[in-house]
């Protein structure tokens, strides 16, 4: 019976409404609890579904909306509109469980409602090494036929980013303290590419661990691996050019 | 009885939870009367045997109780120092108990991060790419299995190495912990497990485990 998740989900939002008085920060406000919920449920729908890994993003797109989706919500979006480079797909979804009853006033216009799915999608999919970026194209409490999840894949836009402004890296020498890291590139472009994800992972450990140093009180916070293996920042970059010349590397 | 005990790494390598569910333990309880004829040292914040191996009492046991006091370390826990007490001789005759010393807490987390850079450095080493990492470490007392979920939790099972049904195990512990560790709101990811249900529930799966295990299909 989804009433009770339905209800539950409105008075999440209506409270938030009222506490913070602004659309946009309660837009955030429900992408970051999305995002904490993302995290979690990853292992639980890993653990009970039995996939292995993705090996491109088109089948990550399959998975989420044929198995994750059904799974948790009881539907199964379709995938369409996908981008010429492969990159980015939106998931249409027919019916949204969240919004059974809702509708949205005007001096709310901005508000996207369903934004924690958005939140659990990232979440999730940053805990497999996959950074995203997710929003709502279209929505059907905003007057739209259907409601529309965008997802782009921002890892593989690294990488072109890297390739059509290759000859540019050596202009990039004066802003960069330590030339050595042009030669992590070569581990870049290999770590970079969404099959190659499980050897990130390994890299990443080599760089973060020193074995007999991880013995501090495991009280204390532990850095996750993610922190380190920052190749992406989340959000995604202004503009090619401007992420490029500014930090195109991260923490590198 | 044959699984022995459950580790689960998290991604940086920390251990955040343990249990052992059977250790099996060898321990002697000797009288002896002045001079001691076992050779005794420090070692590692332990007092072991150095030289002097009889009647069950081998090299490297080390001093676990002195006539029914336990002993913590160096020092009993009335606060004697062991070494200087066995060596008047108005404290004899002493009963002493010798046995294999058990892994401390912090050995433990040394150990779990050492065999995570063991498994990082075999993913690297495999021939073929995409590896998945360690799955078994085979000795002839134990046999060490470890899953590695996609987001980077390790679980570790030691037991016996006949135990079977290992695989199946290890699944249905990604599970428990999927239910009651991540559904726990009050914990935080990557931190040590201090949750109740948890931990019942794990010693439920290893009691089924062990029962319908060892003499079932292959792992």
């Amino acid at each position: 019976n989804s009433e009770l998740f339905t209800l539950t989900y409105g008075a999440l939002v209506t409270q938030l409404c009222k506490d913070y008085e602004n659309d946009e920060e309660v837009n955030k406000q429900l992408d970051k609890m999305g995002y904490n919920i993302g995290v979690r449920l990853i292992e639980d729908f890993l653990a009970r579904s039995s996939v292995g890994r993705c090996h491109d993003f088109r089948e990550t797109a399959d998975v989420i909306a044929k198995v994750a989706f059904k799974m948790y919500l009881g539907i199964t979006p379709s995938v369409t509109n996908w981008s010429p480079a492969g990159d980015e797909f939106s998931l249409i979804l027919e019916s949204n469980p969240l919004v059974d009853f809702v509708e949205l006033p005007d001096n709310h216009s901005g508000l996207v409602y369903s934004n924690l799915l958005c939140g659990v999608l990232r979440g999730a999919l940053e805990m497999v090494q996959m950074a995203v970026d997710v929003k709502f194209a279209q929505d059907t409490l905003r007057g739209d036929n259907v409601t529309e999840i965008r997802m782009k894949f921002i890892k593989r836009n690294l990488i072109l980013l890297l390739l059509i402004l290759a000859p540019e890296w050596w202009l990039l020498a004066p802003f960069i303290a330590h030339l050595e890291v042009l030669q992590v590139l070569d581990h870049l472009f290999l770590v970079a590419l969404p099959g190659e994800a499980e050897d990130s992972f390994s890299l990443d450990q080599e760089s973060v661990q020193q074995p007999l140093a991880a013995t501090p009180a495991p009280n204390l916070a532990v850095e996750d691996f993610i922190s380190h293996g920052a190749l992406w920042d989340v959000e995604t970059p202004p503009s090619a050019r401007e992420a490029v010349t500014k930090h195109p590397w991260g923490r590198y | 009885m044959a699984i022995f005990s459950v580790y689960i790494v998290n991604k940086a390598g920390g251990l955040i939870y343990q249990y052992d569910s059977y250790v099996p333990r060898s321990e002697n309880e000797k009288t002896f009367s002045f001079p001691l004829d076992l050779v005794l040292k420090t070692h590692d914040e332990r007092v072991v045997v150095a030289f002097g191996q009889r009647d069950g009492i081998r090299v490297g046991h080390a001093v676990l109780s002195i006539n029914g006091v336990d002993v913590n370390g160096r020092y009993t826990s009335d606060g004697k120092e062991v070494i200087e007490y066995l060596k008047d001789p108005t404290n004899y005759p002493v009963a002493i108990r010798f046995g294999r010393p058990r892994l401390s807490s912090n050995e433990k987390l040394m150990l779990a991060s050492m065999f995570h850079s063991l498994f990082a450095i075999g993913s690297q080493l495999s021939p073929e790419e995409k590896s998945s990492g360690i799955e078994m470490l085979e000795t002839d007392t134990f046999k060490l299995h470890c899953f590695q979920t996609l987001t980077g939790i390790k679980f570790i099972i030691l037991a016996d190495p006949r135990q079977a049904g290992i695989d199946s195990l290890l699944r249905k512990i990604y599970e428990i912990y999927s239910d009651f560790a991540l559904k726990n709101p009050f914990y935080s990811l990557e931190m040590p497990i201090r949750c109740e249900l948890f931990d019942q529930n794990l010693k439920l799966a290893l009691e089924v485990a062990e029962k319908a295990g060892t003499f079932g299909p292959g792992s």
